[in-house]
């Protein structure tokens, strides 16, 4: 028996999940609830950089239905540090990055207390009684002063504001020509200075995050692009066994690579069901989000191109400054540097050098 | 204080916070969790539900206002099984990626086409810019709304949707 194939190129196709979707049973983590859940609320830094001098929060444990506030060094011998999975250079300078910050903030939006209530609306009540005391530091914003001798510091104890330096050139790897030659020689040479603006991906399911520690295994809902990876992480960074932890991401609103993460709400989450010994849920507010969820972009790009003039091109030098903000998360170091593919795009180039320093200032990672 | 709203065609009666937010209500108290909140200021529609027939955001309307009237939300509008036009004709246009700004935007489009039983697409961009989506790029929303409006006569969709008369309603441009 012969059978013909229809072609499937070309052939509109109708949406299989959409069932649910439109009629409204959907199961964002928010959506989710366990008996006894208890309510994370986070209060957070409202400044760029400075020192935590005092933290009091004997008003907010008085407020009803608070079951218990946290501070950083309540937290500090199990939180750890949060993962950065993407060492781009044999050097680069790693920031300890605690979920729940101890001594200093380093970013406006930087968690620095948590309530856990019965509810949001009490859980949110007591963040007003947690009362903070802050010494200003000096505040570092913009990327071209940071790399500049003498600079104020986004951490000291790194020394610089130069996380890593990564680069690829075409003469020193011996798979092309050297770019300073071929500018030198050119007939035609375009000096380009952008600003690729910093960005938030703005998914329109803000971010939540759901602990249940009560079984053979802790689970852990998440709006995430990565339950696998957040997964192995959970273990690794807080000692957990890998098989002693779920991780499900239900229905998730939108990510766009803001939600491929590790997040300081999800350790916290995890860490303080584990110790409550009950379900615990947080879900960030828009404004929440804007703040504190990672950013994408921020760089300040050299370009210089070198051309005869018939439009032949014949180099491409590439220098950028990359804002990694105040801390280095999952994957963020590696991100600008793909960019070493693509600024040549579809022209070969004879010579081609791509150098990316990353830098911290105090702003949102 | 004690409040009787009926959503969806249900009566309940709930003592509630004067402060508490109409979308809370209905997704704590009563579990009606496929009207869901986008922001904290009132600038994304995706809590967007009826309130006695018109399209009110939740987020900004008390569970207090709501005393003694009609709330429909997106989990109230298929009759037995079968889907209202507008949810129809989203499924059919792929208006909808992840799908969290849908309920949102279902229930004032069809407040709009209330209002404008055939909008032009400048008419639906207008109507529906309180509600925001961050997959879709509006192009097949707004397709999907006018496909919806060119399949829909007066009257469609639940009991509590029924305008008096939708000749008198003051129309929207044309």
């Amino acid at each position: 028996m012969t059978a013909t194939i229809e072609p499937e190129v070309g052939k509109a196709r109708l949406r299989k999940e959409d069932a649910r979707l439109i009629t409204g049973r959907t199961r964002w983590t928010d959506n989710l609830t366990l008996p006894g859940l208890l309510h994370m609320a986070i209060l957070r830094s409202p400044m760029a950089h400075a020192r935590i001098t005092n933290i009091d929060t004997s008003g907010a444990k008085e407020m009803p239905g608070v079951i218990a506030v946290f501070t950083g060094a309540d937290l500090a011998d199990e939180q750890g540090t949060l993962p950065c999975a993407w060492p781009i250079t044999a050097d680069m300078k790693t920031p300890n990055a605690p979920s729940l910050a101890v001594d200093t903030v380093n970013f406006a939006g930087e968690a620095v207390a948590v309530v856990v209530a019965r509810s949001a609306y009490e859980a949110a009540d007591a963040l007003e009684r947690i009362d903070v005391d802050y010494d200003d530091l000096p505040v570092v914003l913009d990327m071209a002063a940071a790399v500049r001798d003498g600079a104020d510091l986004v951490h000291p104890d790194l020394g610089t504001n130069k996380s890593a330096t990564w680069i690829f050139d075409s003469g020193e790897a011996g798979t092309g020509g050297d770019v300073e030659q071929a500018i030198a020689e050119a007939e035609v040479v375009i000096e380009r200075t952008y600003r690729q603006q910093r960005l938030i991906p703005a998914f329109m399911e803000p971010r939540s995050v759901m602990c249940d520690p009560t079984g053979e295994q802790l689970t852990l809902w998440s709006s995430t692009q990565i339950p696998h990876i957040l997964r192995f992480l959970l273990a690794a960074q807080l000692g957990v066994p890998e098989h002693k932890i779920r991780v499900i991401a239900p229905d998730v609103g939108g990510g766009f690579g803001g939600k491929l993460q590790v997040t300081p709400e999800e350790f916290l989450v995890f860490l303080i069901a584990r110790r409550l010994g009950k379900p615990v849920k947080y879900t960030e507010t828009r404004s929440e989000s804007l703040q504190s969820a990672h950013h994408g972009r921020d760089q300040i790009q050299k370009l210089t191109l070198s051309a005869r003039r018939d439009g032949t091109v014949t180099g491409l030098k590439v220098e950028l400054l990359a804002d990694m903000g105040a801390y280095l998360r999952l994957v963020t170091p590696g991100v600008p540097i793909l960019g070493a593919f693509m600024f040549n795009a579809i022209y070969k180039f004879p010579a081609y050098r791509f150098v990316c320093t990353n830098v911290f200032t105090n702003k949102t990672p | 204080m004690r409040i009787t709203v009926t959503v969806d065609g249900t009566k309940f009666t709930d003592d509630v916070e004067p402060r508490q937010l109409l979308v809370h209500y209905l997704r704590e108290r009563l579990g009606k969790v496929g009207t869901v909140v986008g922001c904290d200021t009132s600038n994304c529609g995706a809590c967007t539900v009826h309130l006695d027939g018109h399209s009110v955001k939740s987020c900004s309307v008390l569970a207090v206002q709501a005393d003694g009237a009609e709330v429909t939300t997106i989990e109230g509008l298929a009759r037995d099984g079968q889907l209202h036009p507008v949810q129809q004709a989203f499924h059919d246009n792929h208006a909808l990626q992840c799908g969290f700004c849908t309920p949102g935007m279902i229930m004032q489009s069809i407040d709009l086409l209330a209002d404008n039983p055939d909008p032009d697409e400048d008419a639906v961009r207008h109507g529906i810019e309180g509600n925001l989506c961050r997959c879709t790029g509006y192009q097949n929303i707004v397709r999907a709304v006018r496909d919806a409006a060119s399949r829909m006569q007066g009257g469609a969709g639940p009991e509590a949707e029924q305008v008096a008369d939708v000749r008198a309603t003051t129309g929207g441009a044309q």
